[in-house]
């Protein structure tokens, strides 16, 4: 402030000390200063009562983490760290698939709702009136129950040639695991197999870029994703069995009333992604729309002049002008998804809130429980943010 | 529509007196909700004759140049272009616009692509034009217009009279037999307007059929084989730039005239 202050002219003596913007400035930040004093003395000298630290969380949970997936916890042995990072986990894969769900969803909806076909425009609004205007909370608990009471008991689960189940116990499909294969190899084989498929997706990447180039060339089609797509494909299958058939497929069965084996998707899991799925995609799809909209009409006129075709103008013209406008308010809806994805909590998904509650009533060391809470949903916030801001730095490249 | 009354048109120029008719119109109605845009045009246009639209605004001059590449559908008459229906076959529709070539007031250049990428777009994914042949296309365009050095910037960091020039290039690109300009100056600062003028002239003298809504007389007078002043949707009078500007015969072309000139 002094060095604000200097610029200009000392006001003549005359003026009284109140009036004087230095004094003000000094005044106000004075305030400020003294406020946050008293409440960082206070917060100390209340945490110094509750005995504040997160040694609590090295002890043994002692408690079980349901909706698991790709990895085995008991919660006998492991720390209470360990099963909040299981929860985390399971919040983080939600999450992941309910923003990749909507944007997806989204984007056809928005597009829809700008159809000249009046049936096709009319089901998108209405879907968007539906799920925009509904409560979340409401969303994922409906979702749940007609899971769990809609869908067959166990007993009479619907089974499709064995090896795809649906019951209220959540959906089973087939799983790839690890296999010594004809020659008895070792497990890590399939290690040696993911390297290799790792190698012929460069290598079709490759070919996808040198055969688009050819076609940007030549004007000619070159087939570049057909031929990317045959030559992984190929080589997944041919180094697959030169290498004995690694992986073999894990068929789900029914052991009296559970699924065992195979991968199974839990009712909690697939209400909580679909209801984050539906309610975000009705937003996403209002802000495609909107960016469209935003655009000057001619744009499509020109398109429609040059001769394009309706997705060639869709995809050439009209979208990649639409992102600029899209792409930072779908952040915030990505953003959203996460924080909402706390809602886990009321159907029973064992998400990072859920965990966290869990041991905190185990516990205690609530302050510490919510400290952990909150800056773990800023970080995912952050990771999501940057990922977005990348994006929107490639859109934002060129000045229009 | 008062037919009878309009001169018919006298082709100033050999060519044209033996040309053929590229675009015919009969008996074109369209409607906007209640508002009738276009009422019965009977309107026809011989190769490379250059006509110039004139006309209050709302007459329906934008309109009538709109539905010839189908920008607006028409809801009753008949277009056909180089012999080509217009109607709901959707190759007809794809074969005219690769036909008819338009020049927007507001330029409507595609803002994140480059001048180059702009020309280029329709050849290479329209007509699957290899992309070293488009772009030789594209930068001999540029030269035709004029300005070759700004290929590789954007439309925002050009002025209006190169964005429109640009646009010019772009619809020629496409190698169209027709152009229609729907008041290709009406945006541009007053400096601007020759340099985009001067492309259309040059357009004009290299056999181009072109159909321009303008207010530019002395463009009109200069350039133009025959004038066709639009009012209320309906062709009031049409003829020669002689015959428009030293003897026109209806009272509401005079008046128009009068207020223009």
């Amino acid at each position: 402030m002094a060095v604000a202050a200097g610029s200009a002219p000392p006001p003549p003596s005359n003026v009284p000390l109140l009036y004087r913007r230095g004094v003000r400035r000094l005044l106000t930040q004075g305030i400020y200063v003294a406020i946050t004093a008293v409440v960082i003395g206070y917060i100390y000298t209340s945490l110094d009562l509750r005995e504040f630290g997160f040694g609590f969380l090295d002890e043994p949970a002692a408690f079980k983490v349901g909706n698991q997936w790709l990895v085995d916890v008991d919660g006998v042995t492991n720390s209470r760290l360990t099963m909040y990072l299981v929860g985390v986990w399971s919040s983080l894969r939600a999450v992941m698939v309910a923003i990749a769900l909507s944007t997806v969803l989204g984007v056809l909806i928005g597009v829809a709702r700008l159809s000249s076909n009046w049936l096709v425009a009319q089901m998108a609004m209405l879907y968007v009136e539906i799920f925009r205007n509904t409560p979340l909370l409401v969303q994922v608990v409906l979702v749940y129950t007609v899971l769990l009471v809609g869908a067959p008991l166990i007993e009479n689960v619907f089974n499709v040639g064995d090896f795809f189940f649906v019951s209220n116990r959540g959906m089973a499909i087939p799983w790839p695991v690890p296999d010594s294969g004809f020659w008895g190899a070792p497990e890590w084989f399939v290690w040696v197999w993911v390297a290799v498929l790792l190698l012929f997706a460069a290598a079709a990447q490759r070919v996808r870029a040198n055969r688009q180039e050819l076609e940007r060339d030549t004007g000619q089609p070159h087939y570049a994703n057909r031929w990317a797509l045959a030559l992984f494909a190929v080589g997944a299958l041919v180094s697959f069995f030169a290498l004995g058939a690694p992986v073999s497929m894990d068929l789900p069965m029914i052991v009296g009333t559970h699924y065992i084996e195979g991968m199974v998707m839990e009712p909690e899991f697939t209400a909580l992604v679909a209801g984050l799925t539906l309610y975000t995609s009705a937003f996403i799809a209002e802000i495609v729309r909107g960016g469209i909209q935003a655009l000057p009409k001619g744009q499509s006129e020109a398109a429609n002049a040059v001769g394009l075709s309706g997705y060639q103008r869709l995809t050439l013209v009209i979208l990649p002008q639409a992102l600029r406008q899209i792409i930072p308010s779908v952040t915030n809806q990505y953003l959203n998804i996460n924080k909402n994805s706390s809602l886990a909590y009321a159907v029973l998904y064992d998400d990072l809130f859920r965990v966290a509650n869990i041991v905190q009533n185990k516990a205690g060391h609530a302050l510490e429980m919510f400290f952990v809470i909150i800056v773990t949903y800023m970080l995912i916030s952050f990771a999501i943010s940057m990922v977005m801001n990348f994006f929107n730095a490639r859109v934002t490249a060129q000045r229009i | 529509m008062s037919s009878e009354t309009t001169t018919p048109a006298p082709a100033v120029r050999e060519e044209i007196a033996q040309a053929d008719d590229i675009i015919i119109t009969e008996n074109v109605d369209k409607w906007f909700g209640d508002f009738q845009a276009l009422d019965d045009i009977s309107l026809n246009v011989r190769e490379h004759e250059i006509v110039v639209v004139l006309g209050p605004s709302g007459s329906g001059k934008s309109t009538f140049i709109r539905c010839l590449n189908r920008l607006e559908e028409h809801d009753a008459g008949k277009i056909v272009i180089d012999g080509i229906e217009m109607n709901d076959d959707v190759r007809n529709l794809n074969a005219i616009r690769s036909e008819v070539g338009m020049v927007f007031q507001q330029f409507n250049l595609f803002p994140h692509l480059s001048v180059m990428n702009n020309i280029t777009l329709g050849p290479r994914k329209v007509r699957r034009m290899p992309k070293l042949d488009a772009d030789a296309l594209a930068t001999q365009l540029l030269e035709r217009v004029g300005i070759p050095e700004q290929a590789d910037k954007y439309p925002a960091q050009l002025s209006g009279g190169q964005q429109q020039r640009v646009a010019i290039a772009r619809a020629l690109a496409m190698q169209p037999k027709i152009m229609l300009f729907d008041e290709p100056t009406s945006a541009l600062d007053p400096e601007m307007i020759k340099e985009v003028l001067d492309v259309m002239q040059e357009l004009a003298r290299s056999g181009m059929t072109m159909i321009v809504v303008t207010h530019e007389m002395g463009f009109a007078r200069e350039v133009a084989d025959r004038l066709v002043f639009f009012d209320e949707g309906n062709v009031v009078e049409q003829g020669t730039p002689q015959h428009f500007f030293e003897n026109p015969q209806e009272e509401r072309t005079k008046l128009f005239l009068s207020q223009i000139l």
